[in-house]
């Protein structure tokens, strides 16, 4: 297990980010930016990742995990912040010097109908790829090719298909393979597994493990499946409504999660796996919308068991006193001012 | 309404005993007009539900267990649809079965082949079918559906659609007293405010209370069986775990005779009384939920052992084991083949009997009272005389 660098980062990490922060602002007439209104889909991450490691986000729909792994990429802009790849800040990058990080870096996305052009063939999806930052003949692409979906471990037969004609299991590993024709070293896969059945996405997260171990690649592995992340993150990070709020290693959280939502996520898991701690809480809200969203204070105080059976304590919700990303053991960082089960974190049974 | 002698087999009677809804060998076929063939979405189902038991249908995409339970609501429309079988139902006060199917006989003809041939006048079909199930459906069958945003009116209010529901139930409510039951029912699901929540649109609930006001619409008829299909799906962790502490907590209370529908072991493994798995239009394993679930002895199919093992297991996660996989892919249902469906992603053929697999496919046995599998490891063929095993 790597020692999990804290919220500043390790100096010269392999992925750093600092302080991130994405807004969606709503319009006003004439499209006019209206500077209060906006929705604060990342505010403030912070985290590092080394190579060949696998960094699971987890959190609910509208948490921002999604729009994190795309500011990341830079599909979305930033609002403010600093994402340093190698040493290198590359927001502030442009043009040409872009597209060259953008080689290292890709995204498996959600939506495999709409990642996958229906129109084209399989073996024309790879080139398409192949050829974009390389030349290459067409033998050359061919052989590629081939090697590719062996990779993904698919046919030959398969370059001749178009997308709709392949399971889901097969358009998944096409869209792996089309990632990895640029020989990247971060992927950022967005919800993977979501759309599989569950023995196929047992047979993709074991290709996704075999790859990251065989081409040494470093995952942000964005999921809102708690058992997969744990099986193939090294560490977990949870998010609420734009905003860390727990990260540990991943064999740690299901039985030593210390923060009240990262529980009651836990909470929600099969119990065959042996991973439940507690029955879901019956206190506190099921779920807030979008305009109760808490702009200051904790966030997560509505629906936080532990801050209705302390009888609302001033400090959670004071925007002064935001709860700030803490090491409460090594590797292992809460932001609340009531950390759970801290110290007490059972052995996994 | 007459019926003819050979409705009344006598074995289907004495299997369904004491079931409140028994369907037995129901076929559901769709024609692919560019292929020239049927697809067996249902292939002889076979399922019992007794009174106040929840039974869950597990199974993968393309199983067939959607278009069962459609079938049993009477909603499939597209031709040629519901092709043979019978669907007993006993309503509520009557110790006499229906068959929902009479008359199909009338205007289908269904022959098993090979060649597969259906002649079948399904417009007639459905006239007569729907005048039985018109009643029927939201008063004896009651339905939770996958999206519950796309299940509500986007132009009525919560209160207007449950209160509906209930007023359909019982004609003699007036319109305030209507309302104030459907009020009791949106705080029976934990819906906060109900009283506010009445004169809500769906487009002003977030997705975890759409489905609440569905499941308190679907409970509001009090049908005598309710179906969940994907009761949780598309719903976040944590309204998905406190959606089923509420299905639990309505079982208990209500003790509604309930249908699952779902492709999540964790949420069989909580609800289930029963469980059948679907594999290729057909039930290839059914029994108690302890028995099916349990993953080591007591689970029978290959099947059900290969979906149990490529969930992560707490012992997976701490030792990052590979999962368990099913090789392979759904067989395609328009051509399938001649032995057992699963045989060739199968890996756990009984030894010296492979044969078996490929050439013929078993039928839906018990080889243990109550408990059900498809599958020649636990299962004698004809021809071999002596015990399996």
């Amino acid at each position: 297990m790597s020692s999990a660098p804290g919220r500043e980062g390790v100096g010269g990490a392999f992925l750093e980010v600092h302080d991130l922060r994405t807004y969606f602002y709503r319009r006003g007439r004439f499209g006019a930016v209206r500077p209060d209104d906006y929705v604060a889909a990342v505010d403030g991450v912070s985290f590092s990742v080394e190579e060949g490691e696998s960094l699971g986000i987890v959190g609910e729909s509208g948490c921002g995990k999604t729009t994190l792994g795309r500011t990341v990429l830079r599909v979305i802009p930033a609002t403010s912040g600093s994402v340093r790849y190698r040493g290198e800040e590359i927001l502030g990058l442009g043009g040409a010097a872009l597209r060259a990080k953008r080689r290292d870096m890709q995204m498996i996305f959600q939506d495999l109908d709409a990642a996958l052009n229906p129109k084209m063939r399989v073996g024309d999806l790879l080139a398409e790829a192949l050829t974009l930052h390389k030349k290459l003949s067409p033998p050359e692409v061919r052989r590629h090719s081939e090697e590719l979906l062996g990779l993904v471990k698919l046919k030959p037969a398969k370059l001749s298909a178009f997308p709709p004609e392949l399971s889901g299991g097969e358009k998944r590993r096409v869209s792996i393979a089309r990632v990895l024709a640029v020989e990247p070293r971060l992927i950022v896969a967005d919800e993977p597994l979501s759309a599989l059945d569950v023995s196929i996405a047992a047979q993709v997260a074991n290709l996704m493990r075999d790859l990251q171990e065989s081409l040494k690649l470093t995952y942000l592995f964005i999921s809102h499946d708690l058992r997969m992340v744990e099986l193939i993150a090294h560490r977990v990070m949870v998010m609420y409504l734009g905003r860390v709020v727990e990260m540990a290693p991943a064999r740690f959280l299901a039985a030593g999660a210390a923060h009240p939502y990262s529980r009651l996520l836990w909470a929600a898991v099969d119990p065959y796996t042996g991973l439940r701690i507690e029955p879901a809480t019956a206190t506190g809200r099921w779920e807030i919308s979008e305009a109760e969203r808490p702009k200051a204070g904790c966030r997560f105080r509505d629906r936080c068991p532990v801050y209705h059976a302390k009888g609302e304590p001033a400090i959670c919700s004071d925007a002064e006193t935001e709860p700030q990303l803490t090491e409460v053991s090594p590797g292992h960082l809460v932001a609340c001012h009531f950390p759970q089960g801290r110290g007490e974190a059972p052995e996994l049974a | 309404m007459t019926e003819p002698p050979a409705v009344r087999a006598r074995p289907a009677r004495r299997e369904g005993e004491g079931a409140v809804l028994f369907v037995r060998d129901l076929r559901t076929y769709f024609y692919l007009p560019a292929r020239g063939r049927f697809l067996r979405a249902v292939d002889g189902v076979r399922l019992a539900v007794r009174e106040g038991e929840t039974l869950v249908l597990v199974g993968e995409s393309g199983s067939g267990k959607s278009v069962t339970v459609l079938s049993v609501m009477g909603l499939v429309t597209a031709a040629p649809g519901v092709v043979s079988g019978r669907i007993w139902y006993r309503p509520p006060g009557h110790e006499d079965q229906v068959n929902l199917l009479e008359g199909l006989e009338r205007f289908a003809r269904f022959t098993p082949g090979p060649p597969v041939s259906v002649e079948k006048d399904n417009r007639r079909w459905l006239k007569w079918h729907e005048a039985g199930m018109r009643e029927r459906r939201g008063r004896d069958f009651a339905m939770i559906f996958q999206n519950p945003r796309n299940a509500l009116h986007p132009y009525f209010t919560v209160g207007q659609q449950v209160s509906e529901v209930i007023r359909r139930r019982s004609p003699e409510l007036s319109g305030g007293e209507a309302v104030a039951e459907a009020r009791a029912w949106l705080a029976k699901v934990h819906l906060d405010a109900p009283a506010k929540r009445l004169g809500d649109y769906p487009h002003n609930l977030s997705g975890g209370m759409c489905q609440r006001v569905m499941i308190a619409m679907a409970l509001a008829a009090r049908p005598t069986v309710l179906i969940a299909d994907e009761p949780t799906t598309g719903l976040d962790a944590t309204i998905q775990s406190r959606v089923l502490d509420l299905l639990e907590e309505m079982k208990a209370t209500l003790k509604t005779t309930t249908i699952v529908i779902t492709h999540d072991m964790g949420v069989a493994r909580r609800l289930a009384d029963r469980v059948a798995v679907m594999y290729a239009g057909r039930v290839v394993e059914e029994g108690p939920a302890r028995e099916v679930l349990n993953g080591r002895y007591e689970t029978k199919h290959p099947y059900t052992h290969g979906l149990l093992y490529a969930i992560p297991s707490a012992g997976d996660i701490r030792e990052k084991r590979r999962l368990g996989t099913i090789e392979g892919d759904v067989p395609d249902l328009s051509r399938l083949p001649a032995g057992c469906q699963f045989a060739e992603r199968c890996g756990m053929k009984p030894p010296g009997r492979e044969y078996l697999c490929d050439r013929e496919e078993p039928g839906l046995d018990a080889p243990v009272p109550g408990h059900r599998v498809r599958c020649w490891r636990h299962l004698r063929h004809p021809s071999e005389g002596g015990a399996p095993q």
